[in-house]
C-alpha cells in the first residue's frame, strides 16, 4: 500500500505539487493523470525518495519514506520515465545489476531474471547488448528491472511513452498481472485510453493540484450521460458561442479550427447542432464519441490533456 | 562480507574496462611515449650536451697554432665540437649553408707575431642561428688569448729561444741549459702567487651517497616514477568520469530509490579503481624491473605505494568531477587539470630540474607530494622510514575524501 498525505513540493518559489493526498491500495492500479508539468513525476520522485518532500508524509507498506527509508524502499519498485539501463551491457547483465541492487544473488536472482524476461517477452534476446534493442524493447527491459525483487508497491512513470503497439501490450499485460498478484501500482500517464483500461482509481492533476479523483466510473458520471462532439472546420473565434448554449450544449473548446461540445444524446440532435455551428463558420468533419476522461479534463481545465502545458 | 551490488559494480566496471582495451592501453602507453620523447630530447643519459662543427683554417700551420687548435679536441670540448680543417673558400660555403657552428681562422705568422710580441689576429665567425656553441667557442678563444698574453709577458725571452730551437735555428747546449734554468727561476719566483698553499678539506661523517647515486641514474630511470604517476592521473581521470556516464544513463537516480544501492555502488567503484591501480602498478613496476634492473624486493613497496597514490588521486579528481554541474564541464575541467597536475607534480620534469617556485607549488599538489615522497626513497635512496608520514597523510586524505565523496555522490545523483 502506498499512502500519500498532504504532499507538497516547492522548487524555490515554484510550487510543483500542492497538498496532494491519495492511497494506492493492495492489488489496485492507481492512475495519476495530467498533462506535462502537472506534478505527476514530482509526486513519483517524492515517493521514490529521489526528491525530498517539502511537507506532507509518504509511506510504503506503513514504512515512512523519510524516517524508515531502507525498509520502505525494500518493497518498492520503480520504472522511471527515462530509461535507466547500461547500453553496452546485455539485457541479462542489466538484470543482474538491478537484481543485486535489491540484494538478490545466485540462483534466486537467475530464476527471477528468467521469469521477468518471459513476462516482458525478451527471453530470446537476453544475451544481446541493449544498444541493439528497439525503443520498445528497452522500455520492456526497463520495466523488467523494476519487478525483479517482487515489489509489493510499484511506481510506473509513463512507461509506454514512445512505445510500439506490441511492446505497449506486453507492458500493460505485465502490469495487470502484477495487480492480480496483489501489488499496489501507481501508474502515471497522459494516455486516457490506458488509464481507463487499467486503473481502478484515478487522480487527475493540473498545475500541481488535484482537480478530480475517484474511480473511473465515478469520474465518468461527473460528465453525466453526455456525448462529446468534435467539429473540425473554420470558425470565427469572435462569433457568439451562446448559439450553442441555446441548444443545450456545453462548450468545452472553441478555436479557429475546432469546436468541442458536450451534449446529451448527440445522435438525436445532430441536425440542430450542425445548423447552429454553421452560423459560426464552415464545418469540415464531425466526430461523436461517448464522454471520456479527456472530456472531463477539458471540462475542468478548459484545455486538452496533450496540449496543456 | 562484500555486498552483492558492490561485487556486481566491481566486476562490471572491470569487465567494461577490459573490453575497452584501447582506453586501458592509452593510460599506459601515453605516459611511456611522452617519457621516451623527453628522453630523446634530453639525451638518454640525462647529461646531454650540444654538439656542432668547428671549422679551422690554419694559415700559420705552426707548432703554436696547432697547439691552439688542439685545445678544442680535448676534455669536455671534445664532446661538443667536431673539428674540420677547411680552406677559405670551403669554409665560406659551409658557413653560408649554416652547416657549422663556428669558423676559426688563424692568420699567417701567428706564432712569430706572438713571440715577437706583435699584434696578431684570430678571426672567429659565428653561426647566427646558433647560440650556445658559438658562445662557448668565443669564450674559449678569448681565454686562450688572455693566457697567451700572460705567458708572453713572463717568458718572452725563453719563448724566442724555444722557437729558434724548434724552427731549426742554431742553439748551443749552454744556451739550452741557461733557458731551462731561467724558466725554472721565473716559476720559482712566481710560485707563491701561482700556486698558493694547498688546503685539503676533509669532510667528517658519512660521505654523501645521494649525489653520487643521482648522477649515475639515467634520465629514464629518474623519470620512471613520474611516468607511473602520469598513468595514475590519466586512469583516475577516466574512471572518475564513469560517474557522469552512469548518471546520464539514469543509473544513479534509479539507484537512489533502491534500499542502499548508491552506497554499495560507490564502494564497488572504489574497489574497481583500486584493482585498476594494482594492474597498472604491477605492469609498470615489472617494466621497471626489466628496464632498470630494479630489485624485485622493491616491488613490495612500489606496488602498494602506487595503489595508495592512485586511490588518493582518484578520490581527489572524483570530488572535482562530482561537484561540476554538467558532464561536459566535468570532462573539460578534469582533463584540463590533469596536464598542469602532471607538469607541476613532477611527471614531465624531475623536481630537481624545475624552478623553485614550481617545486613549492608541485609539492603541495596530491600527486606532487606523493611522487616527491616516493622519489626520496626510490631515486635518492633514503631509508623506507621516510615514507611513513606520507603514507599516513595519504591514508588520511583517502578516508576524508571517501566520506566526503560518499555524501557528494548522493547529491550528485539527485541533481538534474
Amino acid at each position: 500500500m502506498i499512502e500519500v498525505k498532504n504532499l507538497s513540493k516547492t522548487f524555490g518559489s515554484f510550487e510543483a505539487v500542492k497538498d496532494v493526498s491519495f492511497t494506492a491500495k493492495q492489488g489496485q492500479i492507481f492512475g495519476l493523470l495530467g498533462p506535462n508539468g502537472a506534478g505527476k513525476s514530482t509526486t513519483i520522485n517524492c515517493i521514490s525518495g529521489l526528491v525530498n518532500a517539502t511537507s506532507g508524509s509518504l509511506s510504503i507498506n506503513n514504512f515512512n519514506i523519510a524516517s524508515e527509508a531502507v525498509k520502505a524502499k525494500k518493497s518498492l519498485g520503480i520504472v522511471p520515465q527515462e530509461l535507466a539501463l547500461y547500453d553496452d551491457l546485455s539485457a541479462h547483465e542489466n538484470l543482474v545489476f538491478w537484481g543485486s541492487a535489491y540484494g538478490l544473488s545466485g540462483k534466486v536472482l537467475e530464476n527471477r531474471i528468467q521469469e521477468v524476461l518471459v513476462d516482458v517477452g525478451l527471453e530470446s534476446r537476453q544475451k544481446e547488448p541493449v544498444k541493439q534493442f528497439s525503443g520498445g524493447m528497452k522500455r520492456r527491459l526497463n520495466f523488467a528491472c523494476a519487478i525483479l525483487h517482487k515489489p509489493s508497491a510499484l511506481l510506473l512513470d509513463e512507461p509506454t511513452v514512445g512505445v510500439d503497439p506490441q511492446s505497449r501490450e506486453h507492458l500493460l499485460q505485465a502490469t495487470i498481472k502484477l495487480k492480480e498478484s496483489g501489488t499496489s501500482v501507481i501508474y502515471t500517464t497522459h494516455y486516457m485510453e490506458e488509464a481507463e483500461r487499467l486503473c481502478d482509481e484515478l487522480l487527475i492533476m493540473d498545475k500541481g493540484q488535484v482537480i478530480a479523483a475517484g474511480t473511473v466510473e465515478a469520474l465518468r458520471q461527473q460528465m453525466g450521460e453526455r456525448d462529446l462532439i468534435t467539429l473540425k472546420g473554420r470558425y470565427d473565434e469572435k462569433a457568439n458561442q451562446q448559439i450553442l448554449e441555446a441548444i443545450g450544449a456545453q462548450v468545452l473548446e472553441f478555436s479557429h479550427q475546432e469546436v468541442r461540445i458536450l451534449i446529451p444524446e448527440a445522435s438525436k440532435c445532430l441536425t440542430k447542432v450542425l445548423e447552429a455551428v454553421a452560423k459560426l463558420g464552415k464545418v469540415h468533419q464531425v466526430n461523436i464519441q461517448q464522454a471520456n476522461l479527456e472530456s472531463l479534463f477539458i471540462k475542468l481545465t478548459g484545455r486538452a490533456l496533450r496540449d496543456a502545458s | 562480507m562484500i555486498n552483492t551490488l558492490t561485487q556486481t559494480v566491481f566486476k562490471g566496471t572491470l569487465s567494461k574496462l577490459l573490453r575497452e582495451k584501447w582506453q586501458l592501453a592509452m593510460w599506459l602507453a601515453i605516459p611511456m611515449m611522452m617519457a621516451a620523447l623527453f628522453s630523446l630530447m634530453s639525451g638518454s643519459d640525462g647529461n646531454a650536451k650540444p654538439s656542432g662543427v668547428l671549422l679551422i683554417t690554419d694559415n700559420d700551420d705552426s707548432f703554436l697554432s696547432q697547439m691552439f687548435v688542439r685545445t678544442f679536441s680535448q676534455g669536455p670540448l671534445a664532446d661538443m665540437f667536431i673539428l674540420k680543417t677547411v680552406k677559405k673558400d670551403e669554409g665560406q660555403t659551409i658557413m653560408a649553408a649554416g652547416d657549422a657552428s663556428v669558423w676559426l681562422t688563424i692568420e699567417k705568422d701567428f706564432t712569430q707575431n706572438f713571440i715577437d710580441n706583435k699584434p696578431t689576429t684570430l678571426k672567429l665567425i659565428k653561426n647566427p642561428s646558433q647560440n650556445i656553441l658559438p658562445k662557448i667557442a668565443e669564450t674559449m678563444v678569448t681565454t686562450l688569448a688572455d693566457s697567451g698574453h700572460y705567458i708572453q709577458l713572463l717568458f718572452s725571452k725563453e719563448l724566442q729561444q724555444f722557437n729558434n730551437l724548434i724552427t731549426g735555428k742554431d742553439i748551443s747546449d749552454t744556451q739550452m741549459a741557461v733557458m731551462s734554468v731561467q724558466i725554472k727561476h721565473t716559476i720559482d719566483l712566481l710560485e707563491k702567487q701561482l700556486f698558493p698553499p694547498q688546503i685539503q678539506a676533509k669532510k667528517k661523517g658519512k660521505p654523501e651517497e645521494n649525489k653520487k647515486t643521482e648522477s649515475k641514474h639515467s634520465f629514464m630511470f629518474i623519470m620512471f616514477p613520474g611516468i607511473l604517476f602520469m598513468s595514475l592521473l590519466f586512469s583516475a581521470q577516466g574512471m572518475a568520469q564513469d560517474f557522469w556516464k552512469d548518471k546520464s544513463q539514469g543509473i544513479l537516480s534509479r539507484l537512489l530509490s533502491s534500499p542502499v544501492g548508491l552506497k554499495h555502488y560507490f564502494t564497488g567503484k572504489l574497489l574497481s579503481a583500486t584493482m585498476v591501480f594494482i594492474l597498472i602498478a604491477i605492469l609498470m613496476a615489472s617494466l621497471g624491473v626489466w628496464m632498470f634492473n630494479i630489485n624485485s624486493q622493491k616491488l613490495l613497496i612500489i606496488v602498494p605505494w602506487v595503489v595508495l597514490s592512485g586511490v588518493a588521486i582518484w578520490s581527489f579528481l572524483l570530488f572535482v568531477t562530482l561537484k561540476l554541474p554538467t558532464k561536459k564541464s566535468a570532462n573539460l575541467v578534469t582533463e584540463g587539470m590533469v596536464f598542469p597536475l602532471m607538469m607541476l607534480g613532477g611527471s614531465f620534469f624531475p623536481f630537481d630540474s624545475m624552478p623553485k617556485w614550481m617545486v613549492v607549488i608541485g609539492e603541495k599538489l596530491p600527486n606532487g607530494y606523493l611522487l616527491q615522497s616516493f622519489n626520496s626513497w626510490f631515486i635518492k635512496g633514503n631509508s623506507l622510514s621516510i615514507l611513513m608520514t606520507p603514507t599516513l597523510i595519504a591514508l588520511g586524505f583517502i578516508v576524508v575524501f571517501f566520506i566526503v565523496n560518499k555524501k557528494t555522490v548522493m547529491q550528485f545523483a539527485r541533481s538534474k
